[in-house]
């Protein structure tokens, strides 16, 4: 392989690349309106009526979620004759948001982790917006909190603090579903919307690095010459993943993504699945460790407020056979703390600018969030990576 | 002036706190959230009023001392030399945004020498902290 070819930087995942390039095309569209609580409603309903399995179906309880950076989310009891009373979470695309990612992909995987790990059941879709408005996916209700009740913390799950007891019981279900979620056969998915990065060993880091690095040059406000110096890092230090440790990578498993019953400590559902790709298992493990939605303590950071990133990755090697590479470790740490950045300084930024965002306010109290990546960002990059 | 900025943005709060947010309905979620990031925003708002052009300009002595450091050692292939007429001629202005994407396109121009990136790497990191910092001081009346 010549060296050109391994750090090209054109080389993307067929879908994602389309993907990005759609939402451009949203980029000169006027402000987003925010559709009314009724006007949701009459659409749901026009919805539900075209599905001949449902029986004289109403929208009843529909409320505007708050929470996420990223989908317009809406709660609503749907009942039928003859039939009980089902709680349903519609998942809504703004115009533009702190992400870009598919509701296709979205729903496929959590069909595909059904019985795998608790997640969300993907019940109905509208990927293209035709008859919701905007592309949508509805899925079931799962109970249960992202932090304790009694707490307070920054947005999205940053600064959450487990008590002893907590943090122990949640631990073993984070580390099991981890297992679990990674032992997902990719090859036999039964869905073309994954592409895998199977053309040589370096094409899983290089379809990442030319995703995110894509996502801030398309919406870069601000240039941050520390992230050129991590893109020119990363495009040199590209880490190589053989087929075997390919997975289906979730990408923002973390405290605050995941929901649990605060009187038995039982993760109930894993959320937020839409950055969903094949990928090297690496990804997920230096994710979990960022420090923002970490703790330290004596010294020592807790990955996800559960557990040191070491004790982490142990674990992870105990549960799968999958030994940690630190230098790969190193390099998806690199990548997510860029993601980061990405995501709050020029992703929401733009969003913001450009009014295409239902909640503008969130995004732009996000937007300072990155300045804290960034010093993250530098000091691993100071810290070099480990021989 | 009076009223002052300050004032005019403290009362934008007790209006918020005092009678926006308690004629919420509770179970309205996002509506009880965006009304704690608007008070939120305010009070950020108040720390940092008056300080933007000062902050403004220390990020743009900082870059255009990166932007000197990287032009004394920038060299390499056709894309680099580009990025290095377009750094001059961003240099020669004032614009933050100009400049700091002027910086970065440099740094990751694909031809450019070894030399050069194995030379950008300590300046770039030594800004990097600094403005980090920088940014960090700014928003923390946001917490984070």
């Amino acid at each position: 392989m010549t060296l050109s070819n391994k750090t090209c930087s054109k080389d993307f995942e067929p879908a994602i690349e389309s993907m990005l390039n759609d939402a451009l095309k949203l980029r000169d569209l006027p402000p987003y309106k925010v559709a009314t609580t009724p006007e949701i409603q009459a659409r749901l309903e026009a919805f539900f009526k075209e599905d001949p399995s449902l029986k004289s179906p109403q929208v009843e309880g529909l409320k505007h979620l708050g929470g996420g950076a990223s989908k317009e989310q809406y709660v609503f009891d749907l009942k039928q004759e003859g039939a009980a009373s089902q709680r349903c979470v519609l998942r809504m695309d703004p115009l533009e948001s702190a992400v870009v990612t598919s509701r296709e992909r979205e729903a496929a995987i959590l069909d595909l982790m059904q019985g795998v790990v608790p997640a969300p059941k993907a019940l109905w879709s509208d990927y293209t917006g035709e008859k919701l408005g905007r592309p949508a996916m509805i899925t079931d209700f799962i109970p249960g909190v992202t932090k304790p009740s009694n707490s307070t913390s920054n947005v999205s799950g940053f600064g959450t603090v487990f008590d002893q007891p907590t943090r122990e019981s949640l631990s073993q279900s984070f580390m099991k579903y981890f297992a679990a979620m990674h032992s997902v056969d990719w090859r036999n998915s039964g869905y073309d919307c994954f592409q895998a990065p199977a053309a040589d060993e370096y094409q899983a880091a290089r379809w990442q690095l030319n995703w995110w690095t894509k996502v801030w040059h398309d919406d870069v406000t601000e240039g941050y010459p520390l992230m050129g110096l991590a893109e020119r890092w990363m495009r040199d230090n590209l880490p190589a993943t053989q087929p075997e440790d390919l997975v289906f990578v979730h990408s923002d498993y973390r405290t605050g993504n995941f929901l649990y019953n605060e009187e038995t400590l039982e993760i109930t559902t894993i959320l937020d699945w839409e950055l969903i790709h094949i990928g090297d298992y690496h990804e997920d493990l230096a994710w979990a460790a960022i420090s923002s939605w970490s703790t330290v303590e004596d010294g020592v950071l807790f990955a996800s407020g559960l557990m040191p990133l070491e004790q982490m990755c142990e674990q992870y090697t105990q549960a799968t056979g999958r030994p940690i590479n630190k230098k790969s470790l190193y390099f998806y740490q690199v990548l997510g703390l860029y993601k980061c950045v990405a995501i709050c300084l020029a992703t929401s930024m733009n969003a913001t600018r450009n009014a295409h965002n239902h909640q503008d306010a969130l995004l732009s109290w996000l937007g300072a969030a990155g300045y804290t990546f960034l010093a993250d960002l530098h000091t691993l990059l100071e810290g070099g990576c480990p021989e | 002036m009076n009223p002052s900025t300050e004032l005019r943005l403290k009362s934008m709060m007790r209006a918020v706190s005092e009678n926006i947010m308690p004629a919420i309905d509770p179970a309205n979620s996002i509506a009880q959230e965006q009304a704690g990031l608007l008070l939120g925003h305010i009070n950020a708002l108040i720390q940092q009023q008056g300080k933007e052009p000062e902050i403004d300009q220390q990020e743009l002595e900082a870059l255009q001392k990166l932007g000197s450091a990287l032009l004394s050692s920038a060299e390499g292939g056709e894309q680099t030399m580009q990025c290095i007429t377009n750094l001059k001629q961003a240099m020669e202005g004032s614009c933050v945004t100009t400049l700091s994407l002027a910086v970065e396109n440099l740094i990751i121009a694909q031809d450019a020498s070894e030399a050069f990136k194995s030379a950008a790497w300590q300046p770039v990191l030594d800004y990097s902290g600094d403005a980090a910092a920088r940014g960090r001081e700014w928003f923390k009346p946001m917490g984070f």
